[in-house]
């Protein structure tokens, strides 16, 4: 018989598919923790995309420490026991706390012999505009009792200029200061005598690798012990991706624990209540257990992993898949005696079809979005329902032979005549009127609805830890580039130049104050252009080949050979000039160099990092028009994108109800069809009331959950109107499948992570109104589908 | 025991000697004063000497205004640095912005105020007070201070009387005052500069 091969077949693909999803999970561990991962590209050019990710990994591999105390040695001495005892423990690569003492002169090395060609924006404006004098310059700089000798001594610079070139470098920025060989911050630049010093390591892997973070974390916690016993007043800040997406881990597992095991629970409790059979609960976990390894298998064969948020829901989607399998229990257990397989099989099997084809649509339409975190939750979804509808329909008939052995009349039976009391009661009539009030007491709060797209919703941010990530950037003057201006042209130089042009266009705004300051390669190294400028300037105004140097100097008293000197080594540095790569790769560089994003696919790239409050539309406006910069907000991107997102799947909503009310016109007729849907949408204008009347914002999450809502919504009106045969106990499978899918969802409501929380939310609302609403589609349907096509004598 | 001794010993007496220095220079929070500045350096045939006046403001900070040989004033204040040039152009400087070497326009400052209590975050500071004047000596932590500059000792009574600057280049700067005297009031340009309202 062909139907006992399939079935065999089914068999021993499942046990394959359990022991691939074991051996997947447990051999490669491919869960994926990093959020933006599941996130589409959201820049218009592969450069930004890049300069993104860039940006993402210099911040990301590393993690920061400020260890604090109010008394500077007690700082000192608890730092150097917290740096000791992470690089004792060896979970990270490596750990920074001595620094070598920093030689200005080291600092100003790769500019020193380009000096020529570099020139202050004020200084360039003296010398062009003629209101430079040498010799009043020069005795300014001689008398000056405060100027440090950042640019070498008078006869090197001897009007400033290039010491003035190297003030005005970006490192002032930084609030760090190197003190007894270690980096120390101070929150009070004065007065204060509590310093906080800083540590920093290098993880020894990537920080969304949960091995990373587990032996990360409790070298962490094991130092802050330590510092404990050397310095019990002392506290440590901490900032890093690590500790970021070790949180979202933990939450993420909490909930998939909770949620797993609180829906098993619920389902094994409800089973064994109402079919009083081990039997039952059995079957139905073995079909969401083949459905589970069908899920994980197919997804992680597709995307290769499997990230958290598909965990998270998938532990919750064990509501929905043991659903057939209720349906093909009330069938069997109210055949009771009479069981046979093959007819009670062909009693549900309608039913579970067109319940699958529902949610097929429902988890299909996620599947077409450009997202990878919503295709591979539907991916994942649509896997495991159809492998437990399969085995449902092929192993069940197998494997269930044996007649119920209980009576299942005493819950039947006052089930079936509270349905047939509201079939004889509730006519059409009363059933508008009920859907009339329902859909009044919603129009309120369908007013109070407001949308919010912050990406921030994917992912759940201790409150803790983003306070301390915001103490240490205000403590060291180290900004986390979250904006920034990708510039991309075909030679390094035409790079430089583009910044050039969009500095200029910065400056006013720092001038203004709307801007805190901007780094920029363009501010260590100018172009080759702007470098020849300079050097032209310089000549011109320090008449370095007649002898008004020579002049100037003897004026002052200096000493007669400078001024020959002097224009020895500008002759000497002819032809040469700074270029990004040479700056790059010196180690002054190290706190900018990841501004260089250097060689890529169509030329070169560099980002100009803004700081300070001013807004995205005024920075994209100054972009505007110089080719090749583009203006990047990752965030402001995403959260963009899920707008759009959200209204684009808002109109799929639509579009899928159209075709969830064909389907089932296409077996109903339309006025039936449109009764069996009535319940679902009854369910979505529901939750969306009552996130109206809770004032949360709708999001793009609210909106896959109303998705959901209609493809399994519908199902119980579809049960009911199918079973009607047997009233008793597809009215007891329909509340059993309510139950467990409302407590699986429900329980999604709780989870740490916003974003699953407002889909569980609303799922759950959607859910409740749709089962309690799924009679009136009794009620509102045909007379020739109200009525049992067979007189039921059985409950 | 002896250790502790060493390392707590002459900290002790420093910071006593230094409150002491603090409160004969508080008698006098707003004063004026002449000064001659004599910068020797190797690059340099002969020395060059500056005249000027120094106003002291202590809630406002400190104007450096030098005569001759060229006419420039400095502000110095707790959040930013002015200087104003012949020709009346500005150059600000926010103070959080300061480069870690171009703190000692502050350092100074703060050494005329006798204000010496944020001064140990970068020097090792040592004091001397005797009947009738004192002085400070300041050595510069390891860091970047410590590349460029020497040493500074300044002495007085119950004025700063002088300031020498010794930087490990062989440079010196010596700075002498007199004419001591209470500054009653400000001009409004000196006002504006040291931001009093």
């Amino acid at each position: 018989m062909m139907a006992r091969h399939v079935s065999a077949l089914w068999a021993g693909v499942s046990v394959a598919l359990a022991a691939a999803a074991v051996l997947l999970l447990a051999r490669y561990a491919p869960v994926q923790t990093d959020l933006l991962a599941l996130l589409p590209p959201t820049e218009r050019s592969a450069a930004a995309e890049r300069a993104v990710a860039a940006m993402r990994d210099a911040a990301g591999n590393r993690a920061v420490f400020l260890i604090g105390d109010a008394q500077a040695p007690s700082a000192r001495r608890a730092a150097a026991r917290f740096a000791a005892e992470l690089r004792r423990s060896g979970a990270f690569a490596s750990v920074q706390f001595e620094v070598p003492d920093i030689d200005p002169q080291r600092l100003t090395a790769p500019h020193r012999e380009f000096r020529f060609g570099l020139l202050t924006d004020a200084d360039r404006a003296a010398l062009v505009d003629g209101s430079f004098e040498p010799e009043q310059w020069l005795l300014r700089r001689l008398n000056d009792p405060f100027r440090t000798p950042l640019g070498g001594g008078v006869a090197q610079d001897p009007f400033g200029f290039f010491g003035n070139f190297i003030a005005s470098l970006p490192y002032r920025q930084l609030r760090l200061d190197l003190e007894d060989g270690l980096l120390v911050a101070r929150a009070d630049a004065k007065g204060a005598r509590g310093i906080h010093v800083l540590v920093s390591a290098e993880l020894a892997g990537s920080a969304y690798d949960d091995r990373v973070q587990r032996s990360s974390l409790a070298a962490v916690a094991a130092a802050e012990a330590a510092v404990r016993a050397v310095a019990p007043q002392a506290e440590v800040l901490r900032a890093g991706a690590v500790f970021f997406a070790e949180a979202a881990r933990a939450s993420a597992e909490r909930d998939v624990e909770l949620i797993g095991a609180g829906s098993l629970i619920g389902i094994v409790l409800l089973m064994l209540g109402v079919f009083r059979s081990v039997r039952p609960l059995a079957l139905g976990l073995l079909t969401v257990v083949t459905g589970l390894a069908a899920a994980v298998s197919a997804t992680v064969l597709v995307h290769g992993e499997l990230h958290l948020l598909t965990l998270v829901f998938g532990a919750s989607l064990i509501g929905e898949a043991i659903d057939y399998s209720i349906q093909y229990f009330s069938a069997y257990a109210g055949a009771g005696s009479q069981w046979d397989p093959r007819r009670g099989l062909a009693a549900v099997r309608p039913g579970l079809t067109l319940a699958l084809a529902t949610s097929a649509l429902g988890y299909g339409a996620l599947m077409l979005m450009p997202f990878p975190a919503v295709r591979q939750i539907a991916l994942f979804a649509l896997a495991g329902l159809v492998a437990a509808y399969l085995s449902v329909i092929l192993l069940l008939p197998y494997l269930l032979r044996r007649a119920y052995g209980r009576d299942i009349a005493p819950i039947a039976v006052p089930t079936a005549r509270l349905i047939e009391w509201w079939s004889a009661r509730i006519g059409p009539k009363p059933a508008a009127a009920i859907v009339a009030a329902v859909v009044a007491l919603c129009v309120p709060g369908w007013l109070a609805l407001h949308a919010d797209d912050d990406v921030r919703a994917l992912s759940s941010r201790p409150a803790a830890l983003l306070e301390q990530e915001a103490r240490i950037r205000s403590l060291t003057g180290v900004e986390l580039a979250t904006r920034f201006f990708v510039v991309e042209a075909g030679t390094p130089e035409a790079v430089l130049q583009a910044e050039e042009r969009l500095a200029a266009r910065l400056r006013p705004l720092v001038d203004k104050g709307e801007l805190a300051h901007y780094q920029a390669v363009s501010s260590f190294v100018p172009s080759a252009a702007r470098q020849e400028e300079n050097r032209l300037l310089l000549r011109k105004s320090l008449q370095l080949d007649g002898n008004g140097l020579a002049q100037a100097f003897q004026q002052v008293g200096l000493r007669s050979t400078a001024a020959g000197d002097l224009a020895a080594a500008y002759r000497e540095s002819e032809g040469r000039i700074l270029t990004p790569q040479a700056w790059a790769a010196s180690p002054a560089a190290a706190p900018y160099r990841h501004l260089w994003l250097g060689s890529t696919a169509d030329g070169h790239a560099s980002v100009v990092v803004p700081a300070g409050a001013a807004a995205n539309n005024a920075l994209e406006a100054l972009a505007a028009g110089i080719p090749g910069v583009t203006f990047v907000d990752k965030a402001a991107s995403v959260s963009r994108l899920f707008g759009q997102y959200r209204a684009g799947l808002s109109y799929g909503l639509g579009v899928a109800l159209l075709l969830v009310l064909g389907v089932l016109a296409w077996r109903y007729g339309l006025r039936g069809g449109a009764a069996v849907l009535l319940p679902a949408v009854l369910g979505m204008a529901a939750a969306l009331a009552l996130a109206g009347y809770g004032g949360s914002a709708v999001t793009l999450f609210n909106v896959m959950a109303l998705l959901l809502v209609l493809g399994v919504g519908v199902n119980y009106s579809i049960f009911l109107i199918e079973g009607r045969a047997r009233a008793g106990t597809t009215g007891i499978a329909v509340a059993l499948s309510a139950a467990t899918t409302m407590l699986s969802f429900g329980l999604l409501a709780f989870s740490g992570t916003p974003a699953l929380a407002g889909f569980g939310a609303t799922l759950l609302a959607g859910i409740v109104i749709a089962v309690l609403g799924a009679p009136l589609s009794l009620s509102l349907a045909p007379r020739s589908l109200r009525q049992c096509p067979a007189a039921s004598s059985t409950p | 025991m002896l250790g502790a001794l060493l390392a707590f010993g002459p900290h002790v007496a420093a910071d006593e000697a230094l409150a002491l220095i603090r409160a004969r220079l508080d008698a006098q929070p707003r004063l004026r004063a002449d000064f001659e500045q004599i910068k020797r350096l190797a690059d340099l045939e002969r020395p060059v000497v500056a005249n000027g006046r120094l106003l002291v403001w202590r809630e406002a900070g400190v104007l450096w205004q030098i005569e001759q040989p060229v006419k420039m004033q400095i502000a110095l204040r707790e959040d930013v640095t002015i200087q104003v040039d012949a020709s009346g152009r500005r150059k600000t400087q926010q103070a959080t912005s300061d480069a870690a070497a171009a703190r000692l326009g502050r350092v100074l400052a703060a050494l005329l105020h006798g204000d010496t209590a944020g001064l140990e975050q970068w020097f090792e500071i040592a004091a001397r007070v005797e009947a009738r004047g004192w002085t400070i000596a300041l050595t510069p932590r390891r860091g970047p201070m410590a590349a460029f500059l020497k040493s500074m000792y300044v002495s007085g009574d119950k004025y700063v009387q002088a300031v020498s600057i010794e930087e490990v280049n062989g440079d010196s700067t010596s700075i002498t005052f007199r004419n001591h005297r209470d500054a009653a009031a400000l001009s409004s340009e000196e006002a504006g500069l040291l931001g009093v309202p």
